[in-house]
């Protein structure tokens, strides 16, 4: 089972359609700023239960690389990013726009996309039956250590302090306790509400907290509508423009798919690390911030290998990164399919369909966004409260079809809220929403490992692989506190 | 600078740690060999409470970044407000009549001034999802007094 015969399960005509669909729908999100791909997927993942899992998965995917290749639209035009890891493309994307060479940015833009995905694709490809093949071997105190480590990294590379990030963690690791102890069978925190005995739902909580959240935050800055009145007939960059950006756009895919790959890692460290290495190793970096293509298609590369890369720890250890890969991974699940290391082997059809699908998507976004470009644009002069009401009522009926129950709509309401004052604080809500789904599995695992070992607490320690995983994950939570505590050096006297 | 935010995330979420431990010892904590129901949720609640301490202590000592500042903040409590009125009527008057309701409202809060403008709108917006996701993709939205 190779890549052939996942193309050839990806070019059935359904597949192409759902492909296609998540092009079209990640390249849409993309552009319109204020609804981002792990909302989307939520939303979008009560439509797939009717499909086939390999179709369904082809689509989220394809909402997941799309939104990274239409997110550059808008920072290029407008100076606002359309997702959060176009904000660096801002930075020099607008001052070519501003210098008449929106055409040429927006062009580097697709095609480092395209290149890096690609290429990312072939990563993904080539490393995941490897790494497969080495956690098969992995028991229930290594998955432990790895989940444990998964969330170190995830809230260690968050932008906010890390304070705030374990916060969330816990919180996360509290609210995934709500419902029937998977060993007892007592009720948690259920205060009596039947609806609470299955627990606090992850999809409408995701729903909203990055979809509802999001409207919030958006309705409440003032409307900045001024788009850019350039022509776009040319789109292609010149000869000298990819004599300057083809090796950023390498290094950017590079750095990108490796950064995706690890939990946390994602489109905006990706984007923002590539950016930082081609302005630190350019010979002339006083370039950058005035319309430097280097600077557009490093972090665009960058930004789509790390949607591709994400997909690495999904496939291969179970183990989802960032909140959009958690939504595939709930959507695996409601699918009857567990991801693991065993993926590859017991669903051949659905890793190498949906890689093969990768590379006819990459195809597509490239074909949406280039010649189309002049339709997304007209999108954009939408007035924002005509969106906002659009998304919402998405929102509410993605919320309503999970249970058919009003009772969800509430639930995400108030998550909704919850997002927003938390945004409004500063805590990052990544961390929260990957400790509500994996400490679930984290608790299932830690007790399997205590039955396992007869109640010995050791048995973490015992065992090679989870003891280096758990060293890491230790060194990711000393660090910060170290470096507090030697700043506080003066108050603690020394 | 004093961060109003973290305080006010402090203190929260450090009755909130208290609370679950409470609650979490109620379920029996027992020990990490032996862990009973309690033990996970006592976890989570000692790290949220001690970690809350520290943050909470820090913010009154001063240290901390700003608060994100409040905007246009009556926009979202329009949403917010209009979300509420829209799930307590849902079940009574059912998808179309209480979606209808809610794009009126919302789009007249947020400035649609031409009342043309936003009836087509909340008409197209209502019938436009119920098609596509009663119909075409077969997501059972609630019956209501319409029939449909």
């Amino acid at each position: 089972m190779h890549l052939g015969n996942g193309l050839i399960i990806a070019l059935t005509p359904v597949n192409l359609v759902y492909t296609f669909i998540g092009a079209l729908v990640g390249t849409a999100i993309g552009v319109l700023p204020g609804l981002g791909p792990p909302a989307t997927v939520a939303l979008l993942l009560p439509v797939t239960y009717k499909l086939n899992p390999i179709s369904g998965v082809m689509m989220l995917a394809g909402i997941y690389y799309g939104a990274m290749y239409g997110g550059s639209t808008t920072s290029i035009l407008l100076n606002i990013p359309g997702e959060a890891a176009s904000v660096v493309t801002c930075i020099d994307g607008y001052q070519m726009a501003r210098q008449g060479r929106a055409g040429p940015a927006l062009g580097a833009s697709a095609l480092g996309s395209f290149f890096s995905g690609t290429i990312s694709i072939l990563g993904l490809m080539l490393i995941a039956p490897w790494m497969a093949s080495f956690a098969i071997k992995f028991g229930y105190p290594e998955y432990s250590a790895l989940v444990v480590l998964g969330l170190m990294m995830s809230i260690y590379l968050s932008e906010e302090s890390v304070l705030k990030g374990l916060m969330m963690g816990a919180l996360g690791l509290l609210l995934g306790t709500v419902g029937i102890d998977p060993v007892f069978g007592a009720e948690r925190f259920t205060f009596g509400l039947s609806r609470l005995t299955d627990g606090v739902d992850f999809i409408v909580a995701a729903m909203g907290l990055f979809g509802i959240t999001e409207v919030l935050c958006n309705l409440e800055s003032p409307e900045i509508r001024e788009v850019f009145k350039t022509s776009l007939k040319k789109l292609l960059p010149t000869l000298d423009d990819w004599r300057r950006s083809w090796t950023s756009m390498i290094r950017g895919s590079v750095i990108g798919f490796f950064i995706g790959a690890l939990p946390g890692g994602g489109g905006v460290i990706s984007s923002f690390v590539a950016y930082a290495v081609e302005k630190r190793i350019s010979k002339h970096p006083e370039r950058f911030g005035k319309g430097a293509i280097e600077g557009v298609m490093a972090p665009e590369a960058a930004n789509n290998a790390s949607s591709t890369g994400s997909f690495i720890p999904l496939l291969t250890l179970g183990i989802p990164g960032n909140a959009t890969t958690a939504m595939i991974f709930v959507a695996l699940m409601i699918h009857g399919i567990r991801p693991g290391p065993l993926l590859l082997q017991e669903h051949p059809n659905l890793f190498w369909g949906v890689i093969g699908s990768m590379y006819i998507g990459n195809v597509m976004l490239l074909a949406l966004n280039l010649p189309l470009i002049g339709l997304w644009v007209r999108l954009l002069k939408v007035p924002y409260r005509f969106l906002a009401v659009i998304v919402v009522v998405i929102c509410v009926i993605g919320a309503y079809s999970v249970n058919n129950s009003v009772f969800d709509i509430g639930a995400m309401v108030i998550f909704g809220v919850f997002g927003y004052l938390l945004r409004k604080g500063n805590f990052p809500a990544v961390p929260l929403i990957l400790a509500m789904l994996l400490g679930r599995i984290l608790e299932r695992s830690v007790q399997q490992s205590l039955i396992m070992s007869g109640g010995d607490v050791f048995i973490f320690i015992q065992r090679p692989i989870s003891v280096a995983l758990l060293l890491v994950a230790g060194i990711l939570l000393l660090t910060p506190a170290v470096r507090w505590v030697w700043r506080q050096r003066r108050v603690f006297g020394f | 600078m004093r961060s109003l935010g973290d305080i006010i995330g402090g203190g929260f979420f450090l009755a909130l740690g208290i609370w679950a431990m409470i609650g979490a010892y109620r379920l029996h904590v027992g020990t990490i060999a032996e862990p009973q129901p309690g033990f996970f949720p006592f976890l989570g609640g000692v790290t949220l409470a001690a970690l809350s301490g520290i943050l909470l202590s820090q913010a009154l000592l001063g240290r901390g970044k700003g608060t994100g500042a409040f905007g246009a903040v009556w926009r979202p409590i329009a949403m917010i407000l209009g979300l509420v009125f829209y799930v307590a009527i849902l079940d009574s008057v059912g998808y179309i009549i209480a979606t209808i309701v809610l794009s009126l409202i919302l789009l007249r809060a947020l400035g649609t001034k031409t009342w043309w403008v936003f009836v087509v709108a909340a008409l197209c917006i209502t019938f436009g999802s119920y098609i596509l996701f009663d119909r075409a993709l077969g997501v059972t939205l609630p019956r209501g007094l319409i029939g449909f």
